[in-house]
């Protein structure tokens, strides 16, 4: 198993008015899977993507990813993880404004101090058909653009784990089915494993399992 | 946050004007009391000149004078006192300063200096009868008499009157005018406004046909009280200064504040509001933060002069203490001034948002749209992205907040460093140190009649140099020589004046200590030290214009038939540096003591002076004094006074400086603050996704500390290279006004700057770090979504 999560619960406040949004959660993902994490609206999705993307740690439990338990790390290290092992793809696209696509998508190798293959990105960029795109500045793109940069950057440092949250929230059906073929044909083209946070079904049905989330447990795995 | 940024903007704006104010109060109630309250003295009038000055409707109040200089003591000249004797109106309504008593009424009182009283052996108390020995000189007489004296009014020590041994000695009208008939006429004069003070007592005078050396100017209490144009643009601009460095910061702060609710306000438009409606909802909520801001602000404000002005006030004493002054029009100005600088910061992030289409206004990302040549980046793409990429392209994409931040810092920057120039460049360390070339001197009376007296002979001088405690002894020689009158011409002013058919100069010898001392002031190494002692060279204490370096000029030995003599002049001294007190009509020159040898001049030690170890100076004074106990011909005088006077001044003008330059520094640091903290918020998300996809903990302090030093490098480069050039000017415009100012770069204050806003931003760094990590990333990128 490339990644575990053991017991995991996340609560908001405290006695009566306590949230628990994520609660004993138990979830395990295989090397080169596609899954699919699906639930209505508020049933906790999301805070599981966080929390095995060492996003926003637990209130107990662990996760495992490569054998190690990411929340024992101290904070630096536990950023240096996330950007060797993990690419996330957010909902609401989080460029960065102020570079350009090219800079967005190699900010993780950079901020690891490494040069970017140029010939990967470039096959990247071709794959998610930006590469016209390359020296714009975000603010110019469409809604499909953005996102298509987002799963650039997400693919770029190679990372073990994709992580998408609801990546086609924002974009239309066309974008939505070009962005999830994309992404599928990069992971399967760079042997990475991905997980994506959905609540459309047509979405789901496209993974290896799906799991469904509801009231912040898991209410049911479906291999497809 | 909103709020209070306007409160304390407000409150800084009325701290620093009440300071102002209270400070222009000090220096008024200084000036007056020191000098009194006169524009100008016109000096040497004719009775015409006179009557014409005295009926100029310009003049609010006149003072007359009369300088008795046919009138001579004795009794003074043995002390070697130059004693101006005469009457003067005004010293009742505090024309002159008077430690006690009143101004003299009958023919047999008089005023006099505390001082002067002692020397004489007298204790200085009113209703004291002191006998004195004059010589009346009128119509080519002279007549000798012994008056008795009562004493009804004392003048306070003036440390540098006294230290130049230039006493004053008032007496009353009627016996001023039976001994001088005809007497030197002075008008002392106060105008009816202050605006333009000097142009217009000038006007009065030359209206009066006087010359322009005939009309002095108090420059103490115009200084003080006068209002002109260029002194009206010198306070608009520091207020311009102050308003604009407190807009910047209620404009930042607003700009972020409404940033963050764009979003909100889209969605309103969206469900129906007007653009109109939008916006006056926007001023409307402006103009309650306003007020509540000022309100505070005027609270903050009143509670932070009263703590922070007694608490300067307390470091100096007497007349320069700095009492807190609290004006209600200031009170007004700085309440309209937060309302007017909120409204104005309001009403543009207003009509940005009622602008902005409702899907645009939805869509705000706060961390501000980019330019429009930003769109596209042509730059060639690499294959490696450093954390100074990230830097520079949130500086350079985002050139608009950074030059808002760059300027801000710098206008305060820049101010700082002007008033660092002028306050640095007033050396009064220099101004004391050259007046006063010792602890203590011994000076031998001026008995020119009697060539084979020599007080300070050897056997004296023996005694000095041995004294325990004695460190440097300095002295001087005195002779007299006669000026060429073709170049007197040249180089001197009132020539026409004199009386004498002979021009006397002054001409002073120092030793190689005193003139190397002296030529340090100049400016001069020891190369002119040698050129003094071999050549006949001289230096002249002069003001500006008098002497050029490299003048010629013919002087001869005093007596018949003297050969004349040309010599160079290599130095020009200022006279506040080597203050002589009078001098003859052709003026004070200083020569090296092997000149006077060379000359056959006179050669006797008439000063000598001595610097003191510290812990020693009680037992040299005792022995000086008892030197001077037992020949009363030489005095003795100790600079402790002096320097305690000069130190006092100086800790007023160090006090004032470091004041207004503290203020202005807590003005460009808040600035910093705010310019740090508001970018901070408004990247808030931006920062951390950037987090999020793996930027490290110390990635982030480098990220954020580089972009503040970067920002502070290059204020600091434009404050330095704007702000010096500036000082220069600024200093040499000061030095017209006062001759004691040389230029100094202000290192003092480029240091504290470039140190203060490195801790600030060091600390704002860590804050701002801490602020981040108090909330996790996911609660971060989710801000403002």
């Amino acid at each position: 198993m490339i990644l575990q999560g053991k017991k995991l619960c996340k609560y908001y406040g405290t006695g009566e008015s306590q949230v628990k949004a994520i609660h004993d959660v138990d979830f395990a993902v295989a090397k080169g899977e596609f899954i699919s994490i699906v639930g209505q609206s508020g049933a906790g999705k999301s805070t599981l993507m966080h929390i095995i993307g060492g996003l926003d740690a637990p209130t107990s439990g662990e996760v495992i990813i490569n054998g190690t338990s990411i929340y024992t790390m101290p904070m630096s290290p536990l950023a240096v993880f996330r950007r060797r092992q993990i690419g996330f793809v957010f909902q609401a696209f989080n460029l960065v404004p102020s570079l350009n696509v090219w800079e967005n998508i190699i900010l993780p190798i950079g901020l690891d101090g490494k040069k970017a293959e140029v010939s990967y990105i470039e096959d990247i960029l071709n794959t998610l058909g930006i590469y016209e795109k390359r020296t714009s500045l975000p603010t110019v793109l469409s809604g499909g653009q953005q996102q298509r940069v987002a799963i650039a950057r997400a693919l770029a440092a190679r990372p073990a784990i994709v992580l998408a949250d609801e990546p086609t929230g924002n974009l239309d059906s066309r974008s939505s089915n070009n962005v999830l073929d994309l992404l599928r044909l990069s992971v399967e083209k760079y042997n990475q494993t991905l997980i994506v946070v959905t609540h459309n079904d047509e979405v789901a049905k496209l993974a290896d399992r799906t799991v469904r989330v509801v009231d912040g447990s898991i209410a049911a795995e479906v291999e497809q | 946050m909103t709020v209070g940024t306007v409160a304390l903007a407000v409150a800084l704006i009325f701290v620093v004007l009440t300071y102002f104010y209270s400070d222009d109060q000090r220096s008024k109630r200084e000036a007056t009391n020191e000098l009194g309250a006169y524009h100008v003295q016109y000096e040497h009038l004719s009775p015409k000149q006179q009557e014409e000055i005295v009926n100029n409707p310009k003049i609010q109040k006149h003072y007359l004078s009369y300088n008795s200089k046919n009138v001579k003591s004795g009794l003074f000249e043995k002390l070697n006192i130059n004693m101006a004797i005469g009457y003067m109106e005004g010293i009742n309504a505090g024309l002159i300063q008077l430690r006690e008593g009143r101004a003299p009424v009958t023919d047999d009182e008089m005023v006099l200096d505390k001082w002067v009283i002692e020397e004489m052996g007298f204790p200085s108390k009113l209703g004291e009868v002191i006998p004195l020995d004059l010589q009346i000189k009128s119509t080519g007489k002279t007549e000798y008499i012994t008056k008795s004296f009562k004493l009804v009014g004392i003048v306070d020590d003036i440390a540098v009157r006294k230290a130049a041994r230039a006493g004053l000695m008032f007496i009353s009208k009627t016996l001023s005018q039976r001994y001088s008939p005809d007497p030197d006429i002075v008008i002392f004069a106060l105008l009816n406004s202050d605006f333009n003070a000097t142009s217009t007592a000038h006007k009065i005078g030359e209206g009066a046909k006087l010359q322009e050396d005939q009309i002095q100017i108090n420059e103490r209490y115009s200084g003080a009280y006068e209002q002109n144009p260029v002194s009206i643009l010198k306070a608009a601009i520091i207020v311009f200064v102050i308003l604009i460095s407190a807009a910047m910061v209620i404009y930042n702060i607003f700009n972020i504040y409404l940033s963050e609710q764009i979003r909100l306000f889209g969605m309103m438009k969206a469900i129906g509001m007007t653009p109109k409606q939008l916006r006056s909802m926007i001023l409307t909520e402006g103009l309650i933060i306003s007020l509540a801001g000022s309100s505070m602000g005027l609270l903050l404000g009143g509670g932070g002069s009263t703590a922070f002005i007694p608490f300067l006030g307390n470091m100096a004493s007497g007349n320069s203490a700095l009492y807190v002054e609290l004006s209600p029009y200031i009170a007004c100005a700085v309440f309209v001034m937060g309302l007017i600088l909120v409204m104005l910061s309001v009403y543009m992030p207003a009509r940005k948002v009622g602008s902005l289409t409702e899907i645009a206004a939805i869509r705000y990302n706060p961390a501000g749209p980019l330019g429009k040549r930003s769109l596209d980046t042509k730059s060639k793409l690499k294959n490696s992205i450093s954390g100074f990429s990230l830097v520079s392209a949130q500086l350079i994409r985002y050139r608009k907040r950074t030059w808002v931040t760059v300027i801000s810092i710098t206008l305060t920057g820049f101010i700082f460093v002007v008033t660092g120039s002028i306050f640095s460049s007033m050396n009064i360390d220099n101004m004391a140190g050259s007046m006063v070339p010792g602890d203590y001197k011994l000076s031998a009376a001026n008995l020119d009649s009697d060539e084979q007296l020599d007080l300070l002979n050897d056997k004296v001088m023996q005694q000095v140099k041995t004294m325990p405690g004695v460190t440097t002894v300095l002295t001087e020689m005195y002779d007299v020589l006669i000026y060429n009158k073709q170049d007197a011409n040249l180089h001197l002013k009132d020539l026409a004046s004199m009386k004498n058919p002979d021009i006397r100069t002054d001409i002073y010898a120092y030793d190689d200590a005193l003139m190397t001392s002296t030529l340090k002031r100049l400016g001069k190494d020891d190369s002119m030290l040698t050129e003094l002692r071999s050549g006949d060279n001289l230096i002249a204490v002069a003001e500006d214009g008098g002497y050029q370096v490299g003048d010629k000029i013919r002087l001869a030995k005093f007596g018949e038939g003297q050969k004349e003599r040309v010599f160079t002049i290599v130095g020009v001294l200022p006279n506040y540096v080597t203050y002589k007190g009078n001098s003859s009509d052709g003026g004070v020159l200083i020569a090296h003591q092997d000149l006077f040898k060379r000359l056959d001049l006179d050669q006797r030690i008439k000063q000598v002076s001595v610097q003191v170890n510290e812990g020693q100076q009680g037992e040299v004074e005792r022995n000086l004094k008892g030197i001077a106990t037992a020949d009363r011909r030489i005095t003795f005088t100790s600079f402790q006074e002096t320097y305690q006077e000069f130190n006092g001044m100086k800790k007023v003008l160090q006090l004032a400086a470091n004041s207004l330059t503290s203020a202005l520094l807590i003005i460009s640091i808040f600035n910093l603050i705010n310019s740090n903290l508001t970018s901070m918020y408004a990247r808030k998300r931006e920062i951390s996704l950037v987090e999020a996809i793996g930027m490290s903990r110390s990635q982030l302090t480098m990220q954020l500390g580089s972009e503040g030093f970067i920002v502070i490098l290059f204020s600091l480069l434009i404050t330095f290279s704007l702000g010096i050039p500036a000082g220069y000017f600024g200093v040499g415009m000061f030095k017209q006004s006062a001759s004691y100012v040389q230029y100094q770069l202000p290192m003092a204050a480029m240091l504290t700057l470039v140190c203060a806003y490195c801790t600030v931003q060091v600390v704002t760094t860590f804050y701002m770090q801490w602020r981040l990590s108090k909330e996790s990333l996911m609660e971060r990128i989710r801000f403002s979504e």
